[in-house]
Parts: structure tokens; C-alpha cells; sequence
């Protein structure tokens, strides 16, 4: 009999291992599932049970509050914990023998942020950067570039009044969003934003009742797409201005952006991810497992670019072709 | 011819006397004729003696043939035709001589007669004679038959003393006395000696007698004692009766029940062979039902059967209008299915706490059925709280639906129709505690050797249930009032005021709860429970105008297991876990993570969760409220937030899925993410 708690899973961050075969999901229970993509695609009969591959390979205790950051690199699982930030070797996360009780950290990092009710502890997001860096964004509302290598902060970037929803990188540009309305624009080497985006001020994007927060922002060389309570807009970085509203007829939040290709895959407040174009146009409206998307991954690297789409539910959607669910795994808790 | 003369005499006589008047005369004539007569018979017998017969037939052939003679001539004469007188004369003489020679032929006649008289006389005489000697012998022989005939008797006469069985001489030569042996003379004589046998057989056969008698009357005597003692023995049956009687409310005060013990022995001798197994007077059981009932079912069963067995076919076989088949078919229906739920009369009561809870062994289907009923008829208790479901998953998938009996569980299920049910549930336990086993080889009789460990599960199982059953029932009582009284721990854990209240709680069941909400048979059909296993209620959490539906599945054997709420908001929209992750984020820190209890206080998880309940509810009310003047979004849309902040809460929002605080830190009293 299944345990109630499997009911009220969240999966709230995904990474891919560096060889894009295994997932590992961090759900609001502390938990990581680490699953087996190679098996379930393919078409060996040894296999067994066809719902043993649905569920977790692996699943491990990592925190007793939600894994909202994680993230790889290196062969690494960078994990945000409480006041830290905890890597796991890949290779202990795949080899099959080794019981769940026994993944240890390879190595943490302490992040000495405020103790203050435990709020100001938490990593709120976490990418990863150049050199053997991430850019961890703490519940002191600030992010920190932190050099995994001598495990200290090397540049702490403050500008939010709020948490952090998710962060994007590309060249010495950061970009990050949060629950204050704001997405600010760093540059890696100041400690001050460079510019601070307000979609909420935009009327066009303006949604007052889903409220002013910025859950997803996503950049590259010269777009910004950035959404949240407000419609998803598209902002050409150079002017910082607001150039489309995107998914104008869309009712929900925003919480996952990705640029993929030409088009942009986007997560929202409910369960479907879309695919829509820098015009505006939806492509594919996808009905996904999780009531709501808080977690969206892409294989970069394989030809067949799976989508994993994660989120309240313990339902991660695998879809190949980035078009339309093709399996569906389980996290158990 | 003095005889023709004296013919004619007599004739001429006789005729005269006829007419004749002189009787004198003629009496002397006649008295003359007699003499001269007899004086001429005197002759003729001594002729008859002088001459022989033969010579007077000699005489008499000569006198025919010369009667002949003389006739030939009268005729030679008369045919002649000669009718002179010499002829004449000479015919007159030959007719004188004939007639002469007729004399003589009379003569002869009597001389004939008279011998042949004579010699009959003398025959006479000689056969008189013989006659007498032959009589006489005849007498005599007789007489010496007779004679014989007594000896004879006399021979075959056995004395009665033959039939006695006497002693062996030699053994009656040792015992006798004296007296009557008499050797000298008895051995010598053999009359004596058996004179004397018989008496000394006499005499032994008189002390017998004797000592017979006194025997007999001894034995009388015995079983007039006997007779006696078995009257007293009767009635002291009847005595000792009444003496058990006068001493019930004695054993009731005293709280010896040994006549309820005594008859309950009996009728255990009574119980069919499972309900036998069951029975085991360590435990609180007692049997319940009619000793003649169980006495006649044996009988009765059978010829009861039968008969039904016999309406059924005849009921069958008729062709009649369709309405009455159609009702034969469902009496006969209703007779088969009476028949096959047929239940031994007697059942085995079981007290466990304050529920008494029914064995009954369906005979034809072989099952044991189990119903419960509470001990008193507590007022404000819920009996049907109580007994719903009570025995329910006492072990796991066992809710008592289908009869465990493979051998006819199909049968059961496609007729029973809630029939079954009305008699009690075929609990798997209840079989294997009376010993039927359907796993294996499905035995005829059930088998006697029951795990003793398992009883005692099935009864330390049955005791938790029960208990904690009427604590549960005691809780719903307080939450029907609307009351959340914890204890002081408990209560710790909450903050001192919480504005919202529970304003309703209701029982419910499964299929109403299904049908408002569909949110429910989501959650459970992910759990995969058994509907059959859980008791469903509704509740209702009133904050002025937010309103907070939950539905409560509670199982059977809470409060081991935790309850389950499905939520639904209704305030300013309405809100489930599907549209809502704060929602969702309730359901789940209420159905999730249970702290563990002190066991006297288990009872309370229901009530814990509820008070959890009210406290989210203040707490989403107000958080929406001061998330509408922070502008970061909010279910209400009026200017004003409706509640007011009260609550020290440091961070309204947290993580990307952007969840309210969920705890409540006691020490500090603030509101916290996990």
C-alpha cells in the first residue's frame, strides 16, 4: 500500500548527470530521487517489471527542508542545504549497488549565512558557473558566488528584497528573478545590478491578482524572457525593453522558462508546459502529470532532447521531441 | 288215504263249522283228529328215521314215472277215442291209481318235509348248542383279552417313582442314615431298596424345600428393601431440584453461577462441531439459544429439507400463467436461499469489553458468521458509530464479505444479497478460530487442534478495536459538539487563540463522499484502501466567511492508523489541492506528518488534526490578507484584507513553489516554513 506521503510530493529541482543518462530530482521532502533514463528507453526485455524503472533508482535523505536548488557539474551533484552546499559524486549516485542509507556528501561547502528562524538559511537556487563556481542564491536574499574549489564566497551579490525565484547565466551576465517583482541584471564581476527589470510595472504584463513576484527568468545573448504573477514578457537586453508579451491568454503563473532552439518552453502555475516562439505563437500546449510545474530540465546533449517536467506530484514527464509526454517516472517521496 | 278222508273230513269240516253251530262236537272231532294226528305223526317220524332219503327219492321217481305211466295210458286211452265202458273203466281205474299213487306221493312229501324238519331241527339244536359254546368262548376270550389287556397295563405302569431321580446306589449308600438305608435288608431286596431310595429322596427333598423357602423369603425381603431405597433415591431427585432453585439468588450474590455453568455444559454438548471449537470457557463466552431447538434440529433439518426440496420441484414443474411462475420461482428462490443460510440454533456469545459479539455456524454453507452488538443501550452513544465496521480488518483483507468457504463463496456471493450480512460476516479469523480450514484440503469436520497463540491475537486484537472503537466514539461525541479539547501537551503545541471553529461534523459514507468529491477517490485510490475498511465523516471549519470543507477518512483500527482529510476552500473561489498549492500544502501537513502521541492520549490524533486544521485556516486567511497589501497575490481582491494580521509571521512566502509557513514554533510563537 502506497504511503500517503508519495501523495504530497513536490519536485522543486532536477539535474541531469553529466552524461545526461541518469535524473536526479529533489522534492519538498528532502528527498533525491536519482532515476535511470538509458533503461527506460531501452527496448531490452531483461529488464523486468516495467514500473520498477518508473520509480527512483535511488532515493536519499539529504535535508529535512525542500531541495529547491540543485544542480550539476563536473560529475557532481551540487545540492543546497541548510547554510551550505553539498556536492555528490555522480558516480556514487549511479552505482547501483550501494544502499540509500549510505550516500554521504562528497564534500560541503559552508555558506555562513544568518541564522535568523532558519529562514535566512536556505539556498533558494543554485547554478553553476565557470571554474568550479556556483552562483547560489541564499535566503538572505542575496546571491553568492561561491568557489567550490577553496569552498568560499567569492562575490556576494545584493539587490533583492525578496527570495530569489531562479537565476540564469550566460557570459558575465547574470540575470535573477524574484519574489519582490524585480529581476535584477548583474554583472559577475560587480556587486550591484546593473540593471533591475519590474515586470509588474509593464500593464501589459501587470496581473495584480497572481501578484507581482518573478518566477522564471531566462537570458541569452540578446533576449531576456522573464515571467511570473505577470505575463511572460520578452525583453531585448539591450534596451531592457519589454518587446512581446508572451502566452497572453495563459491564467497562471510563471515559474519555469527555458530557451530551447528557437522556441521557449515555459512551466506555469498549472499543469501544462508550452512551447511557444519569440512571435508569440504557441506551438505545443502540453498537458502535463503535475498539477503545477515547478521544475523544468532539458537534455542538452543526446539527440533526442528529452524534457523532464517536474512538479507538485510526484510525476516527472519525460518528453521526447519536446513534444507531447512520452513516459512518465515516480518519485517516491 | 285215512289222510284224504280225514282232509276231506276236515274240510268238510271246516266248512261245516262254518255254518255249523256245534262247537262241542266239533271241538271233539277236532280233539280226536289231533290225537289220531299225532299218534300218525309219532309213526311217520319213526318211517323218516327208518328210511333214508334216498330211498324215498328212490320211491318217489318210481311213483312219478308210474303217475306217468298211467297218465300216458289215460291219454293212449282218450286218444283213442274209445269211449266204452271198459276204457272208461279202465280209465277210472288208472285215475284211482294215480290218485293213489298221489297218496303216495303226499306222503313222500311229508315224509320229505318232515325229515327235512326233523334235520333242521336237529341243525337247529347242534347250532343252538354250537352257538352257545361259541358264545361261551367268545365271553372267555374276551375275558382273557381283557384279562391281558390289564396285565399289559399293569406291565407298562410307571410309577411316578421312576421319574424321580434318584441318587447313584453307591452315593445313596454313602449319605443315607441308617434309618432309612436298612442295608441289610435293601441290599438284598430290591423293592426294599428302592422304598428306601425314595425315601431318602424324600427326606432330601424336604430339607431343600425348606431351605428353598427360606431363600425365597429372604429375597423378598431384599427387594422390598431395594424397592424401597429406589422410591427414596426418586425422590430426592425432585428435592435437589428445588433445592438448586431456592439457591439461585444465593449463587447470584454470591456470584456463582453454577447452574448457568451446569446448563451451559449442556448445550455445549449441543453445538455443532465448530461453534464446539470455539467455545472456550476461559474466555467470557456463553451459548445462547433453545435447547429444544438444538435438540430437534437434527431431526428437523433433514425433513425440512426435504419438504422444501419438494415445493421447490413441484412449484417447478408447474405450467401455469407467468405471473405464478414468476412468484413460485421467487418463493422457491426465496426457499433455496432460506435453506442454504440455515443456521444451528445455538450461537456462542462472546463478551469482549462492552460489545457482545455473536458466533453463528451456517450449516449448509459450512461458514461461521459473526455479528456484534454493543453491551448496553448507552443514551448519546452512536450505536451504529460503535458497531459499523467494528469488526472490520482485524486483520488485514478481511472485511467478512465473500464466504471463505471456496466451495461455495460464488454461491454465496450471487444469492446472498445483504442476506448473509443480516446473519453476521464470514470473517477469516472467526473460521480459523472454530476450526475450519479452507486454505488446504477442505476437511469434512473442523479441526480441533487451534493455535492457542492464535486465539489470543484474535482476542488481545479484538479488545484493542473494541477499546479504542468506544474512545473514538467518545471523541466524535465531543466533535459533534463542535469541541477541540486536547490535552495540556497537545495544546502546547498550539498558539493559545485560533479564531476559526469547528462548526460541523458529520458522519458520512463512502458513496456520498464520492459523489461532492472527487478529490477524495483520487487520494484513495492512490492509497489503494478498501473503502470497506474506513469510516468517512464531514467537517466543516468556519472563519466568518472562510469556509473549510474537509472530508475525513477514518480506518477501522484508528487510531493505529492516521486519519486522511481531503480539503476544499470556500473563500473568494473556491480552493482544492488541485487549483491550490497552499491547499495541497494543508492537506498535507495534516495527513503527513502525525507526531507520535503519548499512548493515553492516541485517541486524540482525529482531534489533533483538526485543531491543525483550524490553525491553517486562520493562518491562510491572514497571510492572504497581508500578501494582498504586499501585492503578492491573494485570493481576496477587496481593498481591505477581512483579517487582520495577528500572526508573528517572519516570512509569508517561501521556496519556488511559493508555500506558506506550515509551523508553528511554540517557543517563539512564530509561524514558520519548515
Amino acid at each position: 500500500m502506497p504511503n500517503i506521503k508519495s501523495f504530497y510530493v513536490t519536485v522543486l529541482s532536477q539535474s541531469l548527470s553529466p552524461c545526461e543518462q541518469f535524473l536526479a530530482a529533489g522534492t519538498n521532502f528532502g528527498n533525491v530521487n536519482i532515476f535511470n533514463i538509458k533503461t527506460l528507453y531501452q527496448e531490452d526485455v531483461n529488464q523486468g517489471p516495467r514500473d520498477l524503472l518508473t520509480l527512483p533508482q535511488k532515493c536519499f535523505s539529504v535535508n529535512e527542508k525542500s531541495l529547491q536548488a540543485m544542480t550539476s557539474s563536473n560529475d557532481n551533484l551540487m545540492i543546497g542545504g541548510k547554510n551550505c552546499i553539498q556536492g555528490f559524486s555522480w558516480n556514487d549516485l549511479v552505482a547501483p549497488k550501494k544502499s540509500d542509507l549510505e550516500v554521504k556528501p562528497c564534500w560541503t561547502v559552508d555558506l555562513r549565512l544568518p541564522t535568523d528562524f532558519g529562514s535566512k538559511e536556505t539556498v533558494d537556487c543554485l547554478i553553476s558557473g565557470d571554474n568550479f563556481s556556483a552562483y547560489a542564491a541564499c535566503g538572505d536574499n542575496n546571491v553568492h558566488h561561491v568557489d567550490l574549489e577553496y569552498g568560499k564566497v567569492k562575490l556576494t551579490f545584493s539587490g533583492h528584497t525578496d527570495f530569489i525565484h531562479s537565476m540564469s547565466q550566460i557570459g558575465n551576465q547574470l540575470s535573477s528573478a524574484s519574489e519582490d517583482g524585480t529581476v535584477c541584471i548583474w554583472d559577475a564581476r560587480k556587486p550591484k545590478p546593473v540593471h533591475v527589470i519590474t515586470p509588474h510595472s509593464e500593464p501589459k504584463l501587470n496581473r495584480p491578482h497572481l501578484g507581482k513576484w518573478i518566477g522564471a527568468v531566462t537570458m541569452n545573448e540578446d533576449w531576456l524572457v522573464c515571467g511570473g504573477g505577470p505575463h511572460l514578457g520578452l525583453y531585448h537586453l539591450r534596451s531592457l525593453t519589454m518587446s512581446k508579451v508572451l502566452l497572453e491568454d495563459d491564467t497562471h503563473g510563471v515559474n519555469n522558462v527555458l530557451f530551447h532552439e528557437d522556441s521557449i518552453i515555459v512551466g506555469v502555475d498549472g499543469p501544462f508546459v508550452y512551447h511557444c516562439l519569440f512571435s508569440g505563437d504557441i506551438t505545443v500546449k502540453m498537458p502535463t502529470s503535475a498539477l503545477r510545474v515547478y521544475s523544468v530540465c532539458l537534455q542538452k546533449k543526446d539527440a533526442n532532447k528529452l524534457l523532464f517536467v517536474g512538479g507538485s506530484g510526484g510525476d516527472i514527464d519525460i518528453c521526447a521531441g519536446t513534444k507531447l509526454q512520452d513516459q512518465v517516472v515516480r518519485c517516491l517521496s | 288215504m285215512s289222510k284224504i278222508s280225514k282232509r276231506i273230513e276236515s274240510e268238510s269240516v271246516k266248512q261245516d263249522t262254518k255254518k255249523n253251530k256245534n262247537e262241542l262236537s266239533i271241538l271233539a272231532v277236532a280233539n280226536k283228529v289231533k290225537e289220531s294226528s299225532k299218534n300218525f305223526m309219532e309213526i311217520e317220524e319213526k318211517e323218516v328215521e327208518s328210511r333214508t332219503g334216498e330211498n324215498d327219492l328212490k320211491m318217489f321217481k318210481e311213483t312219478c314215472s308210474e303217475v306217468r305211466r298211467l297218465m300216458t295210458d289215460i291219454l293212449k286211452l282218450k286218444v283213442s277215442g274209445k269211449t266204452d265202458e271198459e276204457t272208461k273203466k279202465k280209465i277210472m281205474e288208472k285215475r284211482v291209481e294215480a290218485s293213489l299213487l298221489f297218496v303216495t306221493l303226499k306222503k313222500l312229501n311229508r315224509i320229505d318235509k318232515l325229515r327235512l324238519k326233523k334235520a333242521r331241527d336237529t341243525t337247529h339244536d347242534a347250532k343252538q348248542r354250537v352257538d352257545s359254546f361259541h358264545l361261551q368262548l367268545e365271553n372267555l376270550l374276551y375275558e382273557v383279552f381283557h384279562l391281558k389287556k390289564e396285565v399289559d397295563k399293569c406291565l407298562e405302569f410307571k410309577s411316578k417313582d421312576e421319574d424321580i431321580e434318584l441318587v447313584p446306589v453307591e452315593e445313596f449308600y454313602q449319605e443315607a442314615p441308617p434309618s432309612i438305608s436298612k442295608t441289610e435288608l435293601t441290599k438284598s431286596n430290591q423293592h426294599k431298596l428302592t422304598l428306601a431310595r425314595l425315601e431318602w429322596e424324600f427326606e432330601q427333598r424336604k430339607r431343600l424345600s425348606e431351605q428353598c423357602r427360606n431363600l425365597e423369603q429372604n429375597r423378598e425381603k431384599a427387594s422390598n428393601e431395594i424397592a424401597q431405597k429406589q422410591k427414596q433415591l426418586e425422590s430426592l431427585l425432585p428435592r435437589l431440584n428445588s433445592i438448586l432453585e431456592s439457591t439461585r439468588p444465593l449463587q447470584e450474590e454470591l456470584n456463582l453461577p453454577v447452574e448457568r455453568i451446569k446448563f451451559q455444559k449442556e448445550l455445549a454438548l449441543l453445538l455443532p462441531d465448530p461453534l464446539y471449537i470455539l467455545y472456550n470457557p476461559s474466555l467470557q463466552i456463553s451459548i445462547e439459544g433453545g435447547m429444544e431447538d438444538a435438540l430437534n434440529f437434527g431431526s428437523k433439518n433433514k425433513t425440512g429439507l426435504d419438504e422444501i426440496l419438494e415445493d421447490v420441484d413441484s412449484a417447478e414443474s408447474d405450467m401455469e400463467a407467468e405471473y405464478e411462475t414468476n412468484k413460485r420461482t421467487v418463493t422457491s428462490n426465496k426457499m433455496k436461499t432460506d435453506w442454504q443460510l440455515t443456521r444451528h440454533p445455538l450461537r456462542i456469545q462472546l463478551t469482549v469489553e462492552r460489545v457482545v459479539i455473536n458466533f453463528a455456524y451456517l450449516i449448509t454453507l459450512n461458514i461461521v458468521v459473526v455479528d456484534c452488538k454493543p453491551l448496553q443501550r448507552d443514551n448519546g452513544i452512536d450505536q451504529h458509530c460503535i458497531i459499523d465496521n467494528l469488526l472490520s480488518e482485524i486483520f488485514p483483507n478481511d472485511h467478512g464479505d465473500e464466504s471463505p468457504n471456496w466451495v461455495n463463496c460464488f454461491q454465496a456471493r450471487s444469492m446472498v444479497n445483504g442476506k448473509i450480512n443480516e446473519q453476521g460476516k464470514p470473517y477469516l479469523w472467526a473460521q480459523r478460530l472454530a476450526g475450519l480450514d479452507f486454505n488446504g484440503v477442505v476437511k469434512s469436520t473442523p479441526q480441533t487442534f487451534i493455535n492457542t497463540e492464535f486465539v489470543e491475537t484474535v482476542v488481545v486484537a479484538l479488545k484493542n478495536r473494541i477499546n479504542y472503537r468506544f474512545q473514538f466514539v467518545k471523541v466524535l461525541h465531543l466533535l459533534e459538539k463542535g469541541e477541540l479539547n486536547l490535552n495540556q501537551d497537545s495544546n502546547a503545541a498550539f498558539p493559545a487563540t485560533i479564531y476559526s471553529r469547528l462548526v460541523s461534523w458529520a458522519p458520512s459514507s463512502y458513496e456520498e463522499c464520492i459523489v461532492t468529491s472527487k478529490n477524495l477517490d483520487q487520494l484513495l485510490n492512490f492509497l489503494e484502501i478498501n473503502p470497506k475498511a474506513l469510516m468517512f465523516f464531514k467537517a466543516t471549519i468556519e472563519r466568518e466567511s472562510a469556509k473549510l470543507l474537509a472530508i475525513f477518512v477514518v480506518p477501522v483500527d484508528y487510531p493505529n492508523s492516521a486519519p486522511i482529510c481531503s480539503l476544499e476552500l470556500l473563500w473568494n473561489g473556491k480552493h482544492t489541492r488541485e487549483n491550490s498549492e497552499i491547499i495541497r500544502g494543508i492537506e498535507a501537513e495534516v495527513n503527513v506528518s502525525i507526531n507520535e502521541l503519548p499512548p493515553q492520549h492516541k485517541i486524540d490524533i482525529l482531534i489533533v488534526q483538526l485543531k491543525k486544521l483550524t490553525l491553517h485556516l486562520d493562518l491562510i486567511t491572514e497571510i492572504d490578507g497581508q500578501l494582498m497589501k504586499r501585492g503578492g497575490g491573494s485570493w481576496q481582491s477587496q481593498a481591505k484584507p477581512e483579517f487582520s494580521a495577528e500572526k508573528m509571521i517572519p516570512q509569508l512566502i517561501k521556496g519556488h513553489d511559493r508555500t506558506f509557513p506550515t509551523k508553528y514554533d511554540a517557543g517563539s510563537g512564530f509561524f514558520l516554513h519548515q
